[in-house]
């Protein structure tokens, strides 16, 4: 899978799980800021993440994320089977 | 439908016994092997739910005897109100329960009761739950379900079991297109064909043998031995008035009471009529062949003043009985589209502490009555074989959550403060995880139970994390020998912590069950940290307060 192509599923759950409208999300989105999620949303996430990358998702990671690309990039570094621990960056 | 038996279209009347050995086969829609207590309510359940199906029950007992597990807990309860309409029976020959109640005792076990430090409910609970006779509801349900049309067949062993399934190799099905066994029944045999089969047989399933199902909890060496005695003292005629006003005179006596010690607990159940159940549940390492015996028994009680305190004026030891091992799982617990199913303890067993076992009960049975009726109904296989599989994945989710209650953490029994705080955990999970979603009837909703199974791998993360936090704190508390530092004269109410209680009446929206999640994880979290803090560790992460997500990774909670 893609950057892109990982981008556009990650998209695809944000709009399907919460409700969002496609054109307010951006790579630079803050997710509880921006797009106003919370920390339930957020475990809602993690499951469809889960789902895709088939890993265990990075505490470590998990607690840095901040923006869409932040996901992106984790699941980009998860399914490319790399230590994801520092993966994302905010 | 199975070929009806002669004369009861609707009310099948009890299967003819031929005289002779080669008897013709008998046939009956749904055969029930075990006639205790899974057995027969969910006989019961088949004949309030779907009449036009004959019912048969084969139990190889001519009597019903004394078993463990008496006290039902809120999802039970609910399923035998609820479901069951046995309210006023209940009521009028069961004693209601006065929740569950935890003492705690110095290291040299010579405490008072009334000075140990207690945790335990100072009125009946909202939620209800009874303490049960097993061997008086199993006789009474039998009779029951006999009056209402269910064939009862005691002193009846079945045997030869020969599961019909239609997909497997050709010696796995059978002639007729039906589960096909032998009775043996006094002098007489008789085979016997059944559309569906249930395994309610006990630790003995046919089931669980003849398909290999059985699984070994290696990690979870807990024994158990117990008795009923008689002539035991009234625990609510002990102590001053002040010690009976703490509790605003409710009856102690009705509760489960725990006497808990670091690695085991005694259990006081009372049974009615002058009848109190009596037993140790601990860790097989300091479980004694003695024990088993009643002079070992009574001796190993002897060295515990309080509980001795109630059994030493003349009260009478009527059995003994034992488990050198009682935890074991199940590779499945229903196999739908084939039509057979395991019920009660001839799936699995966790551990008696919080009184699981026929919670467990209820949920196999609402499955398999729900699974037959789809079934009867014309679901097709395919369906059945789906609703089946998730059924399963729900009840093994189930059985590993509740294996996280215990497992490891025994040595936690043993201080008040420790226990206090896991007690608060479990049961504020209990009612809001499991049992406030029972009564609602929210696992018989597939949507439902897909999108909790969906979550299953985080939440049980989540129980893990604070199972590992639970063990950590003991570890702490053994080390620097505060274990037993308040197990005297304290005292807190059991449910001061499901505060949400208003909330239960109705179904919830998941946002809101997660919501009640995130705040009962950092309550307990909160409390923790105060803990240890007092053993002088700083926690990482040091935030006072996390978000839900941040519990149901793999990482440590402080």
């Amino acid at each position: 899978m893609t950057r892109a192509e990982i981008y556009q599923r990650v998209t695809g759950i944000l709009v399907k799980s919460f409700e969002l409208d496609p054109a307010d999300i951006r790579p630079e989105s803050r997710l509880f800021e921006d797009l106003d999620l919370d920390s339930i949303d957020a475990v809602d996430m993690f499951v469809e993440l889960h789902e895709i990358t088939g890993r265990r998702i990075d505490p470590q990671v998990a607690r840095k994320i901040r923006t869409v690309d932040d996901i992106v990039t984790m699941v980009e570094a998860e399914l490319a089977g790399a230590p994801s621990a520092g993966g994302a960056q905010s | 439908m199975a070929a009806p038996l002669a004369g009861c279209q609707r009310r099948p009347a009890a299967l003819i016994m031929d005289p002779v050995d080669q008897a013709a086969p008998r046939s009956v829609d749904i055969a029930i092997l075990g006639g205790g207590l899974a057995g027969n309510l969910l006989a019961r359940q088949l004949r309030r739910t779907l009449p036009q199906l004959s019912v048969a029950v084969f139990e190889r007992s001519r009597e019903t005897s004394f078993k463990v597990g008496e006290s039902t807990v809120e999802i039970a309860t609910n399923y035998l109100l609820r479901r069951l309409g046995l309210s006023t029976y209940l009521y009028e020959n069961q004693l209601p329960k006065n929740g569950l109640r935890f003492f705690f005792d110095t290291p040299t076990r010579d405490a008072a009761m009334v000075d140990m430090s207690e945790i335990g409910s100072d009125r009946l609970p909202t939620f209800p739950s009874f303490q049960i006779d097993r061997a008086r509801l199993e006789a009474d349900l039998l009779r029951m379900n006999a009056a209402d049309g269910v064939d009862i067949h005691l002193g009846a062993r079945a045997h030869d079991l020969h599961l019909h399934e239609q997909d497997g190799p050709p010696e796995q099905r059978t002639a007729s297109g039906m589960h096909e066994f032998t009775v043996t029944e006094g002098e007489q045999r008789y085979p016997v064909r059944a559309r569906w089969v249930v395994d309610a047989s006990g630790r003995a399933s046919a089931i669980a043998r003849l398909k290999d199902l059985r699984v070994p909890v290696a990690d979870h060496g807990i024994a158990a031995v117990w008795g009923r005695f008689t002539g035991h003292a009234d625990m609510d005629a002990c102590g001053p008035d002040s010690w009976r006003a703490r509790v605003r005179h409710t009856a102690r006596t009705l509760s489960t009471n725990h006497f808990c010690y670091p690695d085991y607990w005694i259990w006081f159940i009372p049974l009615g009529r002058g009848v109190m159940s009596v037993g140790w549940v601990g860790d097989r390492a300091i479980f004694r062949d003695e024990m088993r015996k009643p002079d070992g028994f009574l001796e190993f009680l002897r060295g515990h003043r309080a509980a001795w305190d109630l059994l030493k004026d003349g009260a009478e030891l009527v059995d003994v009985l034992a488990y050198k091992q009682l935890a074991y799982g199940t590779r499945q617990f229903f196999g739908g589209a084939d039509r057979w199913f395991l019920t009660g303890e001839a799936a699995a067993f966790s551990d008696p502490f919080y009184s699981p076992g026929s919670d467990f009960i209820a949920l196999e049975n609402d499955f398999i009555t729900d699974m037959i009726a789809r079934d009867h109904a014309g679901e097709s296989r395919t369906q059945i074989a789906e609703r089946s599989a998730v059924y399963d994945e729900f009840m093994q989710f189930r059985l590993q959550a509740t294996m996280l209650l215990y497992r490891d953490l025994y040595p936690v029994l043993g201080s008040y403060e420790l226990l206090k705080l896991k007690w608060d955990f479990d049961i504020a999970c209990y009612y809001n995880l499991w049992a406030a979603p029972y009564w609602h009837d929210e696992h018989l909703d597939l949507k439902l139970l897909q999108g909790q199974l969906r979550r299953k791998d985080f939440m049980l993360q989540g129980l893990a994390n604070f199972s590992s936090l639970f063990q950590r704190l003991e570890a702490g508390f053994r080390a620097r020998g505060l274990t037993h530092r308040a197990n005297l004269g304290r005292y807190s109410c059991a449910l001061d912590i499901v505060n949400f209680a208003e909330e239960l009446a109705a179904p919830r929206p998941r946002r809101q069950v997660m919501r009640t999640t995130e705040a009962i994880f950092n309550t307990i979290r909160e409390r923790a940290l105060d803990l240890l803090a007092d053993l002088g560790e700083t926690p990482t992460p040091a935030e006072r307060r996390l978000p839900l997500y941040d519990f149901l990774l793999a990482s440590p909670l402080a």
